[in-house]
């Protein structure tokens, strides 16, 4: 398999320079994967210490982001790249934004699980939240390996999924409204439910974001906003 | 795998091949809709040696088209053909089709002369006559019978220098002598004196390579104001500097034109490998 390396700049530092901040967005994005596994689980398992670990990782993808920012600054200010250089720092600076909200997404996540757990309640819509969580781990997962490996074809089709994740959200916030019809003593546990769904639906959306700009890295085409 | 690699193949290879086909064809949007000038098929030789492979381009009224490529890749030559300032050189040969309106500018009964005042250049060096700045401006129009009086003159001279931004910084001795003033204040007296005589294209060989940076934005900002009235091709080292100042961008590499495209597109998503290649650092 051809693997992208940002080799043969004139600058051997550039080279290291552009394949440095790749790196470091692969590393973030490995942490939201994982972070957001941890949320998902700890509704399931209604694992409090693991929902307060994912709360207290935040703070370390954050200074990520930041970091990963300000080493894109620096480039921009040293190399004034060009080309597809320009495009893959513009497009690390857009990408760690969106892995950084997934990131906050995931901290919601996990404070629901927290509220969950400590009421020791039913599982009703657990099984709405295992659904979506899988389809939203499948599709981050698949948009972190098309940026791996700039697969624009890959990247594509798992912006397909976004839909068959708006679907899966549609279909489990009617089925939620239901338990809060049958039974109106779980309005407030559904309705935490209901913002976790709400999130995995907007890691939908993230994911989505960072499949865009593999397509513009590679292509140099926008395709936001297209119907 | 069909996971689409462009970047690093095509750099793999530029890396194999920096050779270029003797079919070349350039690519991008080589012609315009009313050009200025229009060069077709045209081949520069120095002797047996083939400088300028078969370029063809146009350059539009009141357009300012960059030139970049590596050092050698022939960009100063085809400049240089514009104005026959290439007749200069024994070897040098220049075959094909170049036009201004129409006009071909290798007629043999065409008029040099006055060919050099309609296509005015400014060079890598400031070169200004060892005269007074105000002869240095006033001089093309002597020659040229522009001016028929005094007072005539004197208006050529401040329109020239106040187009060239540099009026208000001399205006107090015009009659000190013309190397007297800073680097960047002699080559704007060469670009005064070349817009003095009107020319309708200006032709500029790396004009700001021997300035620093505050001189080169000054001239950068120039061009910008002359490409209001005159047509401009500039060769550069600098590829920022082409992307700031220009509207087109042409690519050479060994004496093929590779590319031309309109300068946003050449430094965001240029079309051809060897253009990628080349600004982004990877030869050159």
């Amino acid at each position: 398999m051809d693997k992208m390396t940002f080799e043969n700049h004139y600058m051997k530092q550039f080279d290291e320079e552009l394949e440095e901040i790749r790196t470091r967005l692969m590393e973030m994005g490995g942490k939201v994967e994982q972070q957001l596994q941890n949320a998902i689980r700890a509704i399931g398992e209604a694992d409090s210490q693991l929902a307060e670990e994912v709360i207290k990782e935040e703070q370390l993808v954050d200074n990520m982001e930041v970091d990963i920012d300000e080493a894109c600054i620096l480039i921009i200010a040293r190399r004034q790249p060009a080309a597809s250089d320009l495009r893959l720092v513009m497009m690390v600076t857009k990408a760690v934004n969106d892995l950084e909200r997934i990131g906050d997404e995931a901290k919601k996540i996990a404070n629901h699980a927290l509220i969950l757990a400590d009421e020791n309640g039913s599982s009703t819509g657990y099984t709405e939240v295992r659904h979506l969580g899988q389809s939203v781990m499948s599709m981050l997962s698949n948009a972190l390996d098309a940026f791996a490996r700039f697969d624009v074809d890959a990247a594509m089709l798992t912006i397909e999924e976004d839909k068959q994740i708006d679907q899966e959200y549609k279909t489990a916030l009617r089925e939620l409204a239901t338990y809060m019809m049958e039974d109106p003593r779980s309005i407030s546990r559904v309705i935490n439910i209901l913002w976790v769904v709400r999130s995995l639906e907007r890691i939908g959306d993230h994911a989505k974001n960072l499949c865009e700009q593999i397509v513009f890295v590679v292509k140099g085409k926008d395709i936001r906003h297209q119907k | 795998m069909n996971a689409i690699n462009p970047v690093m193949g095509a750099k793999a290879e530029v890396k194999q091949n920096l050779e270029v086909a003797d079919n070349q064809v350039t690519v991008g949007s080589c012609f315009t809709e009313a050009p200025k000038m229009t060069m077709r098929n045209v081949n520069v030789f120095y002797d047996d040696k083939q400088a300028i492979h078969n370029v063809s381009v146009d350059i539009a009224k009141n357009e300012v088209i960059a030139m970049i490529g590596p050092s050698g890749c022939g960009k100063s030559t085809f400049l240089r053909s514009l104005n026959r300032m290439n007749d200069t050189v024994e070897s040098c040969r220049v075959e094909g089709e170049i036009c201004m309106d129409g006009e071909n500018l290798y007629a043999p009964k065409l008029d040099v002369v006055e060919l050099r005042a309609r296509v005015g250049m400014v060079f890598q060096k400031p070169n200004p006559f060892p005269k007074s700045i105000y002869d240095n401006v006033a001089y093309g129009p002597k020659i040229h019978g522009l001016a028929d009086t005094r007072v005539d003159l004197d208006e050529i001279v401040e329109n020239s220098l106040r187009k060239a931004s540099l009026w208000e910084e001399v205006k107090e001795r015009l009659h000190q002598s013309g190397t007297g003033l800073s680097g960047g204040q002699q080559q704007r007296l060469c670009i005064a004196r070349a817009i003095a005589v009107s020319p309708e294209v200006i032709l500029m060989d790396e004009p700001c390579s021997a300035l620093d940076p505050i001189a080169t934005a000054k001239i950068e900002e120039l061009i910008e104001e002359l490409s209001q009235n005159f047509t401009i091709a500039i060769v550069t080292h600098s590829m920022q500097q082409a992307a700031r100042v220009s509207h087109r961008t042409a690519y050479f590499h060994l004496g093929r034109l590779i590319e031309v495209n309109p300068t946003e597109q050449v430094f965001t998503m240029p079309e051809h490998e060897l253009t990628e290649a080349y600004i982004t650092g990877r030869f050159g």
